[in-house]
């Protein structure tokens, strides 16, 4: 008895809230649809796809090789810029991660149910912008067979890393968000596990599906302690999206140069990190919902919720930039208000207004519902809001190292061939694992999806349509109709 | 149909009974808020000025929670908060009268105030002066409250008006005008605690210092909004025979606000907690990290005078023992567990608005040391009373639940499985 209400998905009207899949909401049908991208014969285009991300992870091969062979001398950095792409690049792919974790453990917890959706695609994506995140402090320190140096190792020349130092934390930080992560996301994956498992027609498939199952069998007990667990992991994930794009800002704001030490870096970066992830995830949804057919899945209703929190985070992303400005002018500090009018209008201007517009401007459009329903432009505007991000690390790090305390020691840094073939190459690696991802995944949370169809909910407005006069008999309760009276 | 948790949704206004002590709130509220107020003005003694601005600056700060909550959760669509929010759009209803309320703190800006009203010879403060002046000083002020009172107003007006004719219009209003005010909430919270708070000491500046006014004004309205909900959902039960307790009355919100809805509110309440503290960390870490004089020395001035002691109490008290307590699921469910985890965030929350305000008292030629003064007490009773009895006063001319909200029927119904 499926009567979808007669307004368009997205569009609801108050007090309605539009279903979170639409057309084929049958239980068998969301599996079929699901199962479907995994089970069919690999498409041509998916070929293309995989031959064009593996070629760029070739490049970023090559670049690592010869960085390696070569040293950090091939990239652009100069004294003063001691920190070039290689950090933007770190924290633009460790902020793309964020949204993953947001969506998966934090709307868990508010009980946002549109999140089922969206969820495992968006923590595939956490995982395989943390695995690009991770290139990038791996290889920065040169030699990278002495990469262990950066763990508390005991050692019997008794070096050790240097605990104050929120590089450090870094290490601690991000290892540990990778690995809840993946938890996280693998916890969630074993019910679609077992799923594909049992709707192998091949051998090889029912063994590699029945391995990473783990015997899953549905059971009611099974169930309890899966729920058990989601949650505990949820609970656990949550302080991890705050706290490692904290420590990211920190790496930055402990400092005591312009431009980087002011407190309200921590909230700041997460908001930051939200934004540019849920752009990320939303491009990804669009590609994958027109590419696979899945419309009625990752509905009208979850990209225009996700275009209202990138308006969000946006904004706050604006007001923390204000905040930043109208500080460094009231604090009345010559070096500080040099280092923002030297950012808004100094050398690096141009990257400045890249990312004011792409970032702050850009998504004020997602004010009008029309925008945030319309994909082609839900899709432009996120690719602006992922520029708009990687220039803001840029426009941090960038300028104010190039122009210190020392005007003597002032020098431009601009990037060499090198420094953008292994930025590109990590497309390629997140190319590939997220080709790898929707081949062999599911990549939908089927089985949280299904609870959350209007045939799940028996108290959904459209299955109510059919007793209306039942619901209206109904009289309250006691207690109430002696406070009504008391009160007459 | 027949579910047990659906079944009791209002379809009659709710109103408060006649002689419900909330009734006569407004005149209790009016005695203490004269006697406070007063009191504290005409006996407070030197500290007076510093005392008042922190009682003020507490009950803002719930008023202001409220009007977070009111916009936050329309603008989000959620129904779980539908059948407390009228309580709540009472509350931010007070903001009119902190409005009249901000009159002594104006009178008193000669103390509080002192260090940018005379600049002179600083170049600092000077250079701040476009800023930090009393002309443009007082015009923002009124623009933050024509702001707040406006959007109060607004939001309890379109809530109100829709008890009578259930027209759905309202909500839509309510919820498109909620993304453009908190667009203005935040900016207006952010600048009036950097006049009100931050400015008291002219030279220092924190970029977190709004988000750190707005993370603890939550923790304190949400400590607020559970202390009235279990009291009005409380009940009075007698032994009956065979020693098994029988519930012979109950207040009027009992059977409306469910425990689910508590747990919610104890939720928040623990959530903003953390970020309060995730925010005064921060703060703190990042100026003691880089060590530069002109941000340390706001927390130099805030040690002396044994004031250091408050910092601690706010670690342990305001951070580690509530985050202990009130992480468990069982104890937000259970009401003396509420109560307690709310009164003590609430104590916490005292301390943390004196540990801002008081310790610069010394700065302008007087002795704040570390400890309690009458006219803070004072302070804090009067202007609580004003605000009790100006909720009072609004709680008594409507329904306490917005029965027509179309939302209304998610938010008695819906349950917390787990989590």
């Amino acid at each position: 008895m499926s009567a979808f209400p007669d307004y368009p998905n997205g569009y609801d009207v108050p007090g309605e809230r539009s279903p979170l899949v639409t057309k084929r909401d049958k239980f068998h049908e969301i599996t079929e649809d699901v199962c479907r991208v995994a089970e069919m014969p690999t498409p041509k285009g998916w070929y293309l796809l995989f031959g064009f991300c593996l070629s760029i992870l070739g490049v970023l091969g090559i670049s690592i090789g010869y960085l390696v062979w070569q040293g950090t001398g091939i990239w652009g950095l100069n004294n003063p810029v001691g920190w070039g792409w290689a950090i933007v690049n770190f924290v633009f792919w460790v902020g793309i991660g964020h949204a993953g974790t947001l969506i998966s453990a934090i709307l868990y917890l508010f009980r946002q149910k549109w999140r089922t959706g969206i969820n495992r695609f968006a923590e595939a994506m956490t995982i395989f912008a943390v695995m690009c995140a991770l290139v990038f402090p791996t290889i920065h320190v040169g030699r990278v067979w002495l990469l262990y140096y950066v763990f508390p190792i005991p050692n019997q020349m008794a070096a050790w890393p240097n605990f104050r130092s929120p590089l450090l934390w870094d290490v601690f930080a991000v290892s540990i968000y990778g690995s809840v992560s993946i938890l996280f996301w693998y916890v969630g994956l074993i019910p679609d596990f077992a799923t594909l498992r049992d709707r192998s027609k091949t051998t090889i498939r029912r063994f590699a599906y029945g391995i990473v199952a783990l015997g899953w069998r549905g059971s009611n007990r099974h169930w309890q302690h899966y729920e058990i667990a989601y949650l505990l992991l949820a609970g656990l994930a949550t302080p991890l999206v705050l706290s490692v794009h904290s420590i990211v800002s920190f790496d930055f704001a402990v400092s005591q140069l312009p431009g980087w030490h002011t407190t309200i870096f921590p909230p700041y970066f997460v908001a930051g990190a939200i934004f540019s992830g849920f752009a990320m995830v939303a491009n990804l949804i669009i590609i994958a919902r027109w590419a696979f057919k899945l419309e009625h899945i990752f509905t009208v209703r979850h990209l225009d919720n996700m275009a209202r929190v990138i308006l969000l985070t946006g904004s706050l992303v604006g007001y923390a930039y204000a905040m930043e400005f109208f500080i460094a002018w009231y604090g009345q500090n010559p070096n500080e208000s040099f280092a923002f009018i030297n950012r808004a209008f100094g050398n690096y201007a141009w990257a400045y207004w890249i990312m004011v517009s792409c970032n702050v401007i850009s998504p004020q459009i997602f004010w009008s519902r029309k925008a945030r329903t319309h994909m082609p432009t839900l899709f432009v505007v996120c690719i602006f809001v992922n520029i708009g991000m990687w220039f803001e690390r840029f426009v941090i790090t960038v300028t104010s190292l190039s122009r210190d305390f020392i005007p003597s020691s002032w020098a431009y840094y601009s990037p060499t061939f090198w420094d953008v073939s292994t930025f590109v190459g990590t497309f390629g690696l997140f190319g590939t694992m997220m080709c790898l991802f929707v081949r062999y995944f599911p990549i939908v949370a089927i089985a949280e999806v299904k609870a959350v169809t209007p045939a799940a909910d028996p108290h959904h407005p459209m299955y109510e349509q059919h007793a209306p006069e039942e619901h209206e008999e109904e009289t309250f309760d006691a207690p109430l109709a002696a406070v009504a009276e008391g009160a007459e | 149909m027949g579910e047990h948790h659906t079944s009791s949704l209002p379809t009659e206004p709710l109103l408060l009974p006649e002689n419900h002590l909330i009734r006569k709130l407004p005149v209790i509220g009016a005695v203490l808020a004269v006697l406070g107020i007063g009191g504290a003005l005409a006996f407070g003694g030197e500290l007076r000025a510093f005392s008042y601005l922190t009682g003020y600056i507490f009950w803002l700060g719930v008023a202001l929670g409220a009007l977070f909550f009111v916009l936050v959760f329309n603008l989000a669509r959620a129904s779980w908060n539908i059948a407390l929010r009228r309580i709540v759009e009472n509350m931010a209803m007070t903001l009119p009268m902190l409005a009249v309320l901000f009159i002594p703190v104006l009178y008193f800006m000669g103390d509080l105030y002192h260090h940018w009203l005379h600049p002179e010879g600083d170049p600092i403060l000077e250079g701040k002066a476009a800023y930090l002046n009393v002309t443009f000083f007082l015009v923002r002020t009124a623009m933050y409250f024509v702001f707040w009172c406006g959007m109060a107003w607004f939001f309890r007006k379109h809530s109100v008006d829709q008890d009578s004719d259930g027209d759905r219009q309202h909500t839509a209003k309510r919820q498109s005008f909620a993304a453009p005010g908190i667009a203005i909430f935040a900016l207006t919270l952010t600048f009036a605690s950097f006049d009100w708070i931050m400015s008291i000491d002219a030279h220092w500046f924190s970029t977190m210092f709004g988000v750190y006014y707005f993370a603890g004004a939550n923790v304190a309205f949400y400590a607020v909004l559970a202390v009235i909900l279990l009291w009005l959902t409380s009940t009075k039960r007698q032994k009956a025979v065979g020693g098994i307790d029988r519930v012979v009355s109950h207040q009027v919100m009992h059977g409306i606000i469910r425990a689910d809805h508590l747990h919610d509110v104890g939720k928040m309440m623990f959530g903003f907690n953390i970020f309060w503290t995730y925010v005064t960390f921060s703060q703190y870490f990042l100026i003691w990290y880089s060590n530069i004089p002109e941000e340390t020395l706001w927390f130099a001035h805030h040690f002396e005078n044994g004031w250091e002691t408050s910092f601690w109490v706010l670690g342990f008290g305001h951070f580690l023992f509530p985050f202990l307590f009130l992480i468990s699921r069982n104890v937000k469910r259970s009401r003396l567990g509420l109560l307690a985890g709310a009164a003590w965030l609430l104590l916490m929350h005292g301390i943390d608005m004196q540990w801002l305000v008081m310790p610069m008292a010394s700065h302008g030629g007087v002795h704040a040391h570390f400890g309690v003064t009458t006219a803070e007490i004072l302070s804090f009773i009067g202007v609580g009373g004003a605000f009790v009895g100006t909720w009072g006063y609004y709680m008594c001319k409507s329904s306490l639940v917005p029965i027509k909200d179309p939302y209304l029927k998610e938010s008695m119904s819906y349950e917390v499985a787990l989590s």
